[in-house]
């Protein structure tokens, strides 16, 4: 089954600020969409939004055609990779990464140490995430996104922080993924990232969705 | 599987041991000496310097107990928090609904309960077995099992006041409030004690008096003070989800990241 969601009119108030403007947009499986923006204009929120950590103040937000109420289930697998966002510093990467994996017991031990393997990285590597360098954190938590194989993945700049030999892996690791066909939702600062991988792009600004024609387009 | 979590859970506790044998050392040293008294008797006031129909309970003596019950809740203090505030993005996008992963935090807390408190009640039932010279009766038991469920439900009691104030306002101001309440109300059992009030309003107004001198009366004290911390239990596992259900995640940490 071919995943789609559709976001209608999604606006959200934090502290009386308006995040989000009546976004609207819909996104399919195997494709990459990117979200360009400056920083506060919202992306970051609108993928909590879509991972349901937060909820709309009005709108309508369906996966697969179903409307999703805010607390319940989302239908789909998902991993997300938030900007900030932490890990189990006192842990090391793989049992960092099979601490969350035991929460759903879908993928083995092997599969893991293939997804540490995949950014990089030694899964034998016993240190604390805590003596990690940045790129070592973001390429660990790129793994935990893509380790049980999602239907939708949601990454918040994924190659910040990472030298170009890991920006080049990162890249191809996103594109496997839409081949395989997730849905893939990017949000990056940097252009390049967003005119090599993406489909589809939407520009934010003040909390409202603008698509963007690539270059080839106009 | 046991996970890096479950281990570092595991070691923390542990570290009960130690710490039950530095804070009563004296006990150790004392086990030589003797009694006729109950067993029963023998632990309670070790724990709590008092005793079934004594109307005295030794202060020091059940601050110095409490010490091992506040390392477990010091360790358990941000059993929710931190789920919520570091991890929240990569923990809540695989867990079916919050529902599951409360309801998960909650089994485990219990368990983990169980485990601790079972630890330090084990230690010194072990000395009072060999302190005393009477044999163990159904009342020793009874006795126990009251004590063992009062505690494990006054260390949830502690460890969800702790949490659901952290939620509001942070980890430091939740373990700081939660102690000074502790230390006023067992302040407060202390001037009771002394002035020879036991009545059932000073009970239910001040939470350390079912602790400590709830079993200087009667049995039906001890059921009132179990049930008591079961009701307090309760009503903050009814505010904390109640806080969650709808609360929106990771933003607070992150409010430059929008």
């Amino acid at each position: 089954m071919k995943h789609v969601i559709e976001v209608e009119k999604i606006s959200k108030t934090l502290n009386e600020n308006s995040i989000l403007q009546d976004v609207t947009f819909s996104i399919e499986a195997g494709k990459i969409y990117g979200f360009v923006g400056k920083n506060g204009s919202g992306k970051t929120m609108l993928f909590r939004i879509l991972a349901g950590l937060v909820d709309k103040d009005s709108g309508s937000l369906k996966y697969d055609g179903e409307e999703h109420i805010f607390g319940k289930q989302i239908p789909l697998r998902m991993g997300v990779l938030i900007e900030n966002a932490g890990m189990y510093p006192e842990f090391s990467a793989i049992e960092n990464l099979k601490l969350l994996a035991s929460i759903n017991k879908r993928i083995t031990t092997k599969e893991i140490e293939e997804s540490i393997r995949a950014v990089g990285l030694d899964p034998k590597d016993k240190r604390k995430i805590q003596k990690y360098s940045l790129g070592m954190k973001q390429r660990i938590t790129f793994a935990q996104a893509i380790m049980e194989k999602p239907d939708l993945l949601l990454l918040d700049e994924p190659t910040n922080a990472l030298d170009k030999e890991g920006v080049v892996l990162i890249r191809q690791r996103i594109k496997e993924q839409k081949d395989r066909g997730c849905i893939v939702c990017l949000a990056s600062h940097n252009r390049e990232d967003i005119d090599t991988l993406c489909d589809e792009i939407y520009q934010i600004e003040d909390g409202i969705l603008y698509p963007e024609r690539k270059d080839n387009e106009k | 599987m046991i996970t890096a979590e479950m281990k570092q859970k595991i070691r923390g506790v542990a570290g009960i041991i130690p710490i039950v044998f530095l804070w009563r050392y004296d006990l150790v040293i004392e086990m030589k000496t003797q009694t006729n008294a109950p067993v029963a008797t023998v632990i309670l006031s070790h724990l709590f310097g008092g005793s079934y129909a004594r109307e005295k309970m030794d202060y020091t003596v059940s601050v110095l107990n409490l010490i091992a019950i506040i390392y477990l809740t010091l360790l358990f203090s941000q059993y929710f928090v931190k789920d919520i505030q570091e991890s929240c993005e990569y923990l809540f996008t695989r867990y079916k609904n919050r529902m599951t992963w409360y309801l998960k935090k909650l089994m485990g807390l219990f368990v983990w309960g169980l485990i601790g408190i079972g630890i330090i009640l084990f230690m010194y039932t072990v000395n009072a077995m060999v302190e005393s010279s009477a044999s163990i009766t159904f009342g020793d038991v009874k006795m126990f099992i009251c004590v063992y469920v009062m505690l494990v439900f006054f260390f949830l009691m502690s460890v969800l006041a702790i949490n659901y104030i952290a939620l509001y306002k942070g980890i430091v101001v939740g373990i700081v409030g939660y102690y000074c309440v502790v230390f006023f109300s067992s302040t407060l059992t202390l001037v009771a004690q002394k002035n020879g009030i036991n009545q059932a309003w000073f009970h239910i107004l001040n939470p350390m008096s079912n602790i400590y001198i709830g079993w200087n009366f009667t049995n039906i004290h001890v059921i009132e003070g179990i049930l008591y911390f079961i009701v307090l239990c309760s009503v903050l596992t009814g505010c904390i989800w109640m806080k969650i259900r709808k609360m929106d995640l990771g933003i607070h940490q992150n409010k430059e990241n929008i």
